[in-house]
């Protein structure tokens, strides 16, 4: 395997910051000057910044410095894993906390993430962080400060019997 | 951030306790079960940020008006854009079923909607039902500033850039001042500055040469400001803001009264097709303003009272057309300022 | 000498509430801590308390808690790399290394001493010199506060410094990002994707704590803990005593905090600025002033020191209008206006006359609150550092679920917790790329503000870009600015030509 370091990672953010400099630029074309002196200022920047930083990679490419690859950025297989797991889940929590309601979701994804770092073998430690958690959290964003989170049929039986 | 505050007074505990265990004593079962609206909180949206004159008002009505719906009130404040946000949002991601009103602004957000591609509809999506109130729009100097009259202000204007400090570019202050500017030909160059506090801000330490808003606020200010003219004259507001005079009076011009009103509004096809909520709720705002207690907490806040008056449907269907028809007229003219 | 022995008298009288600042700094200390809460929202949800009990008593209450509620701010920062304010931001610039380096505890009682010195430093300032300080509005008008920010966002630059191209690349990224939303002067929106949410701007909460936190918790899970390996037989002192020898280590740098302070306060009068601005400002001050400025960002305790000192002193900064004009200076302050228009109280100059116990008494109650805050907090910087050497296994789903559970609770939309997971993204590539996450989050902290100060400027001069250098205060500034750009440069030079000498 090639072990070099790969350049495609470090592609993404000029050239997302490109994209999106060229969007910026499109939703302000018809406003009134002050509106858009900022974008373009700035976008022109990132512009300038970015070009500036392809011919560095592209030289280092011809010199055999840098690989075209995604060698470097990713570490061994294990960590990946639960790395992208846990963003996963993450997600997973975000989506479903409007149908699964608060003490649910949080109670799964916090057990979930307990056990993709920990391991099974921690199954019991991981039962009583993600219910000290869901109990903390509860207490202090629903039943304290009645912040508006997606509240399921348990939560609403459970603050309803607390208060 | 959401939540409901209760301001603790113990009179109103002992009398909704009362009531309360009146109701649950003499209801029959069967009733409670299908009790009549409302039955649980109502949520309020406000479509500006906390600590506005919005909130303000609003908190009045609703101490009020919790003591004859007998639910309280939740408030949840998204401002932006204007007021887009907070309408968009009601509009949008409320449910139509009358527990979710808006407390609004009424001039500002109307010109927003009037001149920026809303997603919603006044009054299709969203009417304007009851005006509580309006507060004139004034524009006032600092106490130090060396202009002392209106008559000034204009001279200045006719020799030099005058700038003058408004809360933002889709407001009634703004139209005022650059309707005067054009009737009389002075130079009037509005800066925004995004609120009622830094606005204030912004003429007192002598940033623009003026500033442009409501009375409440220049009456809250004191004698830090000096007050040159006011779009609409009110006797109770003038009197408390050293009588100033009238633009259209010192300028023979027919500048329209203007003037920031606050009012609720509802989703439409509740207004329309729910009439026991329409019912409920008029009746309830109709006779806060009979209720002394409406007073009082006018003035536990330091509000002046003047200018709290009810206005129907009809009132505010005319404020709205009136604003946006004014909106439209100047949309180009704010634009190229 | 009247008004001395009124404020003498004052001090005392502060005093004798100890009973509502203790309950008020713990409570202070605990919201502070948590992402997404703050002072300000915490009064609102307490403004039944606060309406039902005596003006003085309400007033003591809500100002030790907004004091505590800035020194706790600091806490997550340095422990788990979690700022929950713009201001804490500057905090974990250095404040983090430190953790990781085993230096949690020396990081956190830095914090703690720099915040109370500040404070008191600030407050005794305010105190003095109150009819002044209330001027200072007259002479700090939009162009004056361009050429303040420029000073924090000169650290995009400095930052950059080991690869400009890239860093710069960041910085601009931020800025861009910043200037997401409805612009100052018309309302239209820009580059919202046609997203409701995004119209106000990108909130800056799940901004923050996803750039920093949630990509920080991304390289944590690989590497067990916050403390690295090789440091872990430093991570551990638990004797009292130690603490006491830091904190004199850190009363080293009492020149710094009380120059710190005293940005913080200055640029706390000024309405809209705040925390942030201070902090970044006091933190390229400290640097600048730095005999060692290239050891900044690995992990020094100035870096700790100068932002949490100007921290604690915009909260005495923003009262100053409050009281002296009635005009609100933040969004703390404007809820404390309300809480004191419900009590009846008027604010403004007749204050002074009419009630100096209050008008007076909410700087003393300050002042006494940083005073009650040494027994409290020192005692536990031995047991907070503990955190750092905590498994990731409870380490990440306990940052993972208060922070995103901590960016919905502002503004209450389910999208913001999916933006913070974003940013957690963005701020995760740019790490292992080499592009500078702090970069990034100065250009969306101090772009908008930038923005909203030089648009406001160029409208007064209708475009003009002469009016940045129409005023004498800001010509100063402006002195300094390049000052301060140039002195490093020239300093690092001629290092080098002693170097080559020698």
């Amino acid at each position: 395997m090639d072990k070099r370091p790969g350049l495609i990672p470090e592609l993404i953010i000029p050239i997302g910051a490109v994209a999106f400099g060229s969007y910026y630029i499109s939703t302000v074309a018809s406003l009134p000057f002050q509106a858009r002196i900022v974008g373009i200022y700035v976008t022109g920047a990132i512009c300038i910044l970015s070009l500036a930083l392809f011919i560095r990679f592209a030289r280092e490419l011809r010199s055999g410095e840098k690989s075209f690859s995604f060698a470097g950025f990713l570490s061994d297989p294990a960590s990946e894993g639960r790395r992208w797991s846990v963003l996963l889940l993450t997600i997973l929590f975000i989506a479903l906390m409007p149908v699964l309601g608060f003490i649910v979701s949080l109670f799964l994804f916090v057990l979930g993430t307990v056990l993709i770092i920990g391991g099974m073998e921690r199954l019991k430690v991981a039962l009583l962080i993600s219910t000290i958690m869901t109990v903390t959290a509860f207490t202090i964003f629903i039943l304290f400060v009645r912040v508006r989170f997606p509240l399921s049929i348990v939560d609403q039986t459970i603050r309803n019997w607390v208060f | 951030m959401i939540r409901t505050t209760r301001p603790i007074s113990r009179r109103s505990l002992i009398r909704a306790g009362t009531a309360g265990a009146a109701v649950g004593l003499f209801t029959p079962s069967i009733l409670r079960a299908q009790a009549a609206y409302p039955n649980r909180n109502i949520n309020v949206v406000i479509a500006t940020g906390q600590g506005g004159g919005a909130e303000t008002t609003a908190r009045a009505f609703t101490n009020v008006l919790r003591e004859d719906l007998g639910v309280d009130f939740e408030f949840e404040f998204h401002p932006g854009a204007g007021g887009q946000v907070g309408y968009e949002l009601y509009a949008s991601r409320r449910d139509h079923d009358g527990y979710n009103l808006l407390y609004s602004n009424m001039h500002p957000e109307i010109i927003t909607y009037a001149t920026q591609n809303t997603n919603y509809d006044l009054p299709e999506d969203i009417i304007h039902f009851a005006k509580t109130g309006g507060t004139p729009i004034v524009f006032y100097v600092g106490a130090d500033s060396p202009i002392e009259t209106v008559e000034q202000l204009i001279e200045e204007g006719r020799r030099r850039t005058v700038t003058i400090a408004t809360s933002r570019l889709p407001h009634p202050g703004t139209i005022g001042m650059l309707s005067l500017a054009d009737a009389v030909g002075a130079d009037f160059n509005l800066i925004p500055f995004g609120g009622g506090n830094p606005t204030s801000m912004a003429a007192i330490t002598g940033e623009t040469d003026a500033a442009v808003l409501t009375a409440g606020v220049a009456i809250s200010l004191g004698d830090q400001v000096r007050v040159l003219g006011t779009f609409r004259p009110s006797p109770d507001f003038d009197d408390q803001m050293g009588n100033p005079p009238s633009v259209n009076d010192v300028f023979d011009t027919t500048i329209p009264g203007l003037e920031l009103a606050n009012g609720w509004a509802i989703h439409t096809d509740v207004w329309k097709n729910m009439p026991e909520v329409r019912e409920r709720l008029v009746t309830a705002i109709r006779s806060a303003f009979d209720d002394p207690e409406l007073r009082a907490q006018y003035e536990a806040v330091n509000y002046p009272f003047a200018g709290v008056e009810y206005g129907d449907e009809a009132v505010c269907a005319q404020i709205r057309e009136e604003t946006i028809e004014l909106a439209r007229r100047y949309e180009d003219r704010i634009r190229e300022s | 000498m009247d008004q001395v022995s009124t404020i003498t008298g004052l001090f005392a009288h502060s005093l004798s509430y100890w009973w509502v600042m203790i309950p008020a700094v713990i409570l202070g200390n605990i919201v502070g801590a948590i992402p997404g809460f703050s002072a300000a929202n915490t009064i609102i949800i307490l403004l039944p308390l606060t309406l039902s009990v005596d003006v003085e008593v309400a007033l003591i209450f809500m100002m030790a808690l907004y004091s505590a509620s800035q020194v706790g701010n600091g806490i997550p920062a340095i422990l788990v790399n979690i700022p929950g304010t713009g201001g804490a931001a500057a905090t974990t610039l250095d404040g983090y290394p430190m953790a990781q380096k085993g230096q949690a505890q020396r990081a956190l009682v830095y914090c703690f001493v720099a915040s109370i010195f500040g404070g008191l430093i600030g407050t005794t300032f305010v105190l003095a010199l109150l009819p002044v300080l209330s001027q200072v509005g007259n002479y700090l008008h939009s162009v004056e506060m361009v050429v303040i920010i420029l000073f924090g966002l000169t650290l995009i630059a400095v930052i950059a410094a080991q690869d400009l191209i890239k860093g710069l690349l960041a910085g601009m990224l931020g800025l861009l990002i910043g200037a997401i939303g409805t612009d100052f002067i018309y309302s239209e929106p820009r580059a919202t994707f046609g997203m409701l949410e995004l119209y106000d701007g990108v909130p800056l909460v799940p901004a923050l704590i996803g750039l920093f936190a949630i990509s920080e918790v991304f390289v944590l899970i690989e590497r067990g803990r916050v403390v690295q390996d090789e440091f872990m037989d430093v991570v551990v002192s638990s004797r009292l005593y130690d603490v006491w020898l830091l904190v004199k280590e850190s009363l080293g740098s009492w020149f710094l905090m009380t120059w710190t302070a005293l940005i913080g306060v200055i640029i706390g009068i000024i309405p809209g600025a705040g925390a942030s601005i201070a902090a970044f400002v006091a933190y390229q001050q400290a640097r600048m002033f730095s005999k060692t400025p290239d050891a900044f960002g690995t992990g020094v305790p100035e870096g700790v020191a100068a932002p949490e000192a100007a921290n604690n002193g915009v909260t005495s900064g923003t009262l100053v209008p409050l009281m002296a004009i009635g005009v609100p200076g933040g969004s703390t302050a404007a809820i404390m206006m309300v809480v004191l228009q419900y009590h009846g109280v008027t604010l403004g100059p007749r204050l002074f006359i009419d009630q100096p116990e209050l008008a007076y008494g909410i700087f003393t109650a300050s002042f006494i609150t940083y005073l009650l805050m040494i027994p409290l907090m020192f005692p536990m910087a031995q047991y907070m550092s503990k955190v750092t050497s905590f498994p990731a296994f409870f380490l990440v789903p306990t940052i993972l679920a208060f922070t995103l559970l901590g960016a919905f609770v502002p503004r209450g939309y389910m999208f913001d917790m999916g933006l913070a997971v974003a940013f957690g993204l963005l701020g995760y590539l740019a790490r292992k790329t080499g592009y500078h996450v702090t970069a990034i989050l100065i250009g969306i902290i101090l772009g908008p503000l930038m923005e909203q100060y030089l648009m406001r400027a160029l409208r007064i001069s209708r475009g003009d870009f002469g009016i940045l250098f129409s005023s004498t205060v800001g010509n100063v500034l402006w002195v300094f600015l390049v000052i301060t750009l140039v002195v490093p440069f020239i300093r690092s030079r001629m290092a080098q030509r002693d170097k080559e000498s020698a």
